[in-house]
């Protein structure tokens, strides 16, 4: 159904889409013929989708190896003359900021759109930020759909005004665009005429010398002018106002809707006039001007921080105009998070003076039932390997440094090791940073072994150069490398120890463990998770290592749930374990030590296991003290 | 205004609440609504909280339920019923859940403990004097498979409530998005829950 939709040629049709699938559409619309991405929320099923089509309609599709790598890709595509995309979360552009701090100089030749998937409210990234100020500090246009209908007829617009200022313009979707269904009308499939080829050009030699990076940052200040007057002309910034109101609501994505319906709740429609904001850089500044002129105030709807609001009051100072800008600005310490319906109701309540605007949440014979709600914190899936491998380390680290350890964590599914019950991870911060964070840790002389965790991607994507600052500087810890294959947290996207590429070609599968030895690792050692005595005795011997350098552990096993999906794919038969009913003594060694969901305490506090859950690993077996758990004779 | 419908559902990773949800959003375009969705996914698979908003009616702003808006919560997991209830559901709505828990990994390990399904329900009950418990799990492994509890619970939804859109839309859209072994599983399963929704309210 997707699938058809995708690639139907039926103008005019309506069909449910996913925003990042109306983005994908939109890039298809377009003629896009190139596009990279790294796996991330909310917008990894941009290139997943874009994949499953890409054979169809010719276009190249790359799971980058980090968004850097995929935003100099994609801007290579497009000065070679081929329309390109390259999609990343709000994280990933600051990675690849400082390409895009360079390319904004050289501008590009054909269409060109990044994708920043932003996620207010942080429900699958590590942080919280507000991509919109990279948008201001790199000068490039940067538009903001409000649902997914109208995230695809931006996808073509934009890519068409791209071209024609020869600058990529960027495109932040928040998770509720990305992740949320509407119903999109399908428009025409173009297909550019694109001939490949590099015009050599002095734009593309981006360099300090002889003031050229000056001369190129003056022509992006000139090229400004250009910028501003499409803005205020674009389609998407949308203003209703009768002349009668005396405040008005300006906001922008999601909020947008959050604001018309509080206004139609609280019956305020009418009093006050509202401007959808499509474009938070450049704002357009004749719309502004023209939208508060007459209005006593404006309250400002956003997610994240008070970037529209502040550069809002700051146009207003401009021109003199005396309406008063409320939002985010005015809280202190400042609102975070996503912009909510009772926040809305709750400014209107503050601008109109109505204090009898009744919110709806407050419900306390409701909210009263809260202390039930247990938390149901992330957990490593059935089967994992990464589980084996920190339930052995658990062990290794217990008999030999017991409380004498530090782990730097990464980003990936391993990082609930921090949860219970292996609390392996003693701080998180991005993609890569466990080397680094151990290099400083052990050259601080700190009395703890130390040690990084991470996976096989996050170290193709971030980890290499850390990993050869400790080889360089001789810094001493353990590199516990957890190798599935795969992306797993995303979605089991391929990464390069795999062997296959996006579109599952084969590929040259790029170990780990040969890149340690390549820079100068003096130990290496692979193991394989699921034997537990293995996985230990590595753990031990790479405890004892003295130096010179660190050590690096990879513990290579496929993720449980690409596993299972291939198994399914090719119609093989996992083999399953059981519980010996009469041998179980309900010691909860393998629920409370190791904790794989598949194992389940009955009220008799013995075990059973979820068949349909298990994967066969095997590991459990290996744990349990009475040899109560074997595999299931087929 | 016109009546917008706020629907909610709600799970765990690997029930299958976004897949639900997709299934309303296509029936309800079919049959004549916009419609608009959004999910919360951050932890599919790894044991996590899943929640759909689905909204459809002749004209929908926001693709978020506001607070207390909801008409409908279907919860394929009892705590994620309540969960979404205490949240989204109106004072005269209706929730359809599941009986059938999903311990949080910190109940296995003896750090929390699951409330008990009557408590959930009498909490419920504080909400709205529409509510319904079901085994949707077992229904869908009589169905073909476990995994359709949600088809089993929206089937009920059907039978139970007012909520404007015909049968054979359902049917239509799970054929369209599943391969025809696990459409007709689904749809054997909506049906099951479709009877037994048209027997509790006889």
């Amino acid at each position: 159904m997707l699938k058809n939709s995708l690639l139907s040629n039926e103008k005019g049709k309506r069909v449910i889409l996913s925003g990042n699938e109306a983005i994908v559409r939109g890039a298809i619309e377009a003629g896009v013929k190139f596009a990279t991405s790294y796996p991330g929320n909310p917008c990894t099923e941009i290139l997943d989708t874009l994949i499953s089509v890409s054979n169809e309609l010719g276009i190249y599709t790359e799971w980058s190896i980090n968004e850097m790598v995929g935003l100099e890709a994609a801007s290579a595509a497009s000065i070679a003359g081929l329309r390109s995309l390259v999609a990343m979360k709000h994280v990933g552009l600051n990675w690849a900021l400082d390409p895009l701090m360079c390319i904004n100089l050289s501008g590009i030749e054909a269409g060109m759109l990044v994708v920043v998937g932003d996620d207010p409210q942080s429900r699958a990234s590590q942080n919280e930020e507000d991509i919109r100020f990279l948008a201001s500090m790199s000068e490039l246009p940067m538009m903001e759909p409000s649902g997914p209908a109208e995230a695809k007829d931006m996808v073509v617009w934009s890519i068409e005004v791209s071209e024609r200022i020869k600058l990529p313009v960027l495109l932040r979707a928040t998770q509720r665009i990305s992740h949320g269904l509407e119903d999109v009308v399908l428009g025409e499939i173009v297909q550019p005429n694109a001939k490949v080829e590099f015009k050599r050009d002095e734009r593309y030699l981006v360099t300090g010398a002889g003031g050229r990076s000056v001369r190129l940052h003056e022509n992006l200040h000139k090229k400004q002018e250009l910028i501003e007057s499409i803005i205020e002309q674009s389609p998407f910034n949308k203003i209703v106002k009768h002349g009668e109101e005396k405040w008005g609501i300006i906001s922008a994505g999601m909020g947008y809707h959050i604001a018309v319906e509080a206004l139609e709740y609280c019956n305020m429609r009418e009093k006050f006039a509202t401007f959808k904001l499509a474009t938070p850089h450049p704002l357009p500044k004749k719309l502004l001007r023209n939208f508060c002129n007459d209005l006593e105030a404006v309250i400002v709807v956003e997610d994240v921080e008070p970037y529209l609001q502040t550069n809002i009051r700051a146009i207003l100072a401009e021109e003199g105009i005396s309406c008063r800008a409320y939002g985010r600005a005015d809280s202190n310490p400042r609102a975070v998070g996503e912009v909510t319906f009772d926040e809305v109701l709750s400014m209107i309540k503050r601008a109109s003076g109505n204090e009898q605007l009744f919110i709806k949440s407050e419900r306390p014979h409701v909210t009263k039932f809260k202390h039930m709600l247990i938390s149901r914190p992330l957990t490593m899936c059935s089967g994992c390997p990464h589980r084996a491998t920190f339930y052995a380390m658990k062990r290794a680290v217990n008999k030999t440094l017991k409380d004498k350890a530090l782990f730097c964590g990464d980003i990936g599914c391993y990082s609930f090791a921090s949860q219970p019950p292996f609390q392996l991870i003693d701080l998180k911060f991005s993609m890569g940073a466990s080397i680094g964070l151990a290099c400083g840790f052990a050259k601080s002389n700190i009395d703890n072994k130390v040690f990084a965790i991470i996976g096989d991607s996050t170290f193709f994507h971030a980890g290499i150069p850390a990993l050869i600052n400790a080889v360089y500087n001789d810094s001493r810890f353990i590199v516990v490398l957890l190798d599935n294959l795969v992306v797993g947290m995303t979605g089991q996207q391929p990464s390069p120890s795999l062997g296959l590429n996006a579109n599952r070609t084969e590929s040259v599968s790029i170990l780990p463990e040969g890149i340690a030895r390549a820079v100068g690792v003096k130990f290496v050692k692979t193991f394989n998770p699921l034997n537990l005595k293995e996985a230990e005795r590595a753990f031990e011997e790479a405890i004892g290592y003295q130096g010179p350098g660190p050590a690096v552990l990879v513990a290579r096993s496929p993720c449980a749930v690409y596993v299972t999906r291939e198994a399914k794919i090719k119609g093989e038969r996992l083999h399953k374990y059981a519980i010996l009913e009469d041998k179980c003594t309900g010691c909860g060694v393998c629920t409370q030590h190791f904790g794989c969901p598949a194992l389940v305490t009955k009220d008799d506090n013995k075990v059973w296991i979820e068949a349909e859950d298990c994967t066969g690993c095997g590991v459990c077996a290996q744990i349990c003290p009475y040899r109560a758990i074997v595999k299931e004779v087929s | 205004m016109s009546k917008v419908w706020n629907v909610i559902i709600a799970g765990v990773g690997g029930q299958g609440v976004v897949t639900i949800a997709r299934i309303l959003a296509e029936s309800a375009l079919a049959s004549g609504y916009r419609v608009k969705t959004t999910d919360i996914v951050g932890g599919a698979q790894r044991g996590g909280a899943v929640l759909s908003h689905v909204r459809f009616g002749d004209n929908v702003y926001s693709s978020i339920v506001p607070n207390g808006f909801a008409d409908i919560v279907v919860g394929i997991e009892p705590l994620e019923a309540l969960r979404s209830s205490i949240q989204y559901l109106r004072e005269d709505g209706m929730v359809i859940f599941n009986e059938k828990p999903v311990y949080p990994l910190t109940v296995q390990l003896k750090q929390q403990r699951y409330p008990q399904l009557a408590d959930i329900r009498s909490a419920l009950l504080t909400i709205t004097k529409n509510v319904f418990m079901l085994n949707a799990s077992e229904l869908a492994s009589l169905a073909g498979s476990r995994l359709a509890a949600g088809s089993v619970l929206l089937g009920f939804m059907k039978a139970v409530s007012d909520i404007p859109i015909p049968k054979h839309h359902f049917h239509a859209a799970m054929e369209g998005m599943f391969t025809e072994k696990v459409a007709k599983i689904n749809i054997q399963a909506f049906e099951v829950g479709f009877s037994k929704g048209l027997e509790a309210i006889r």
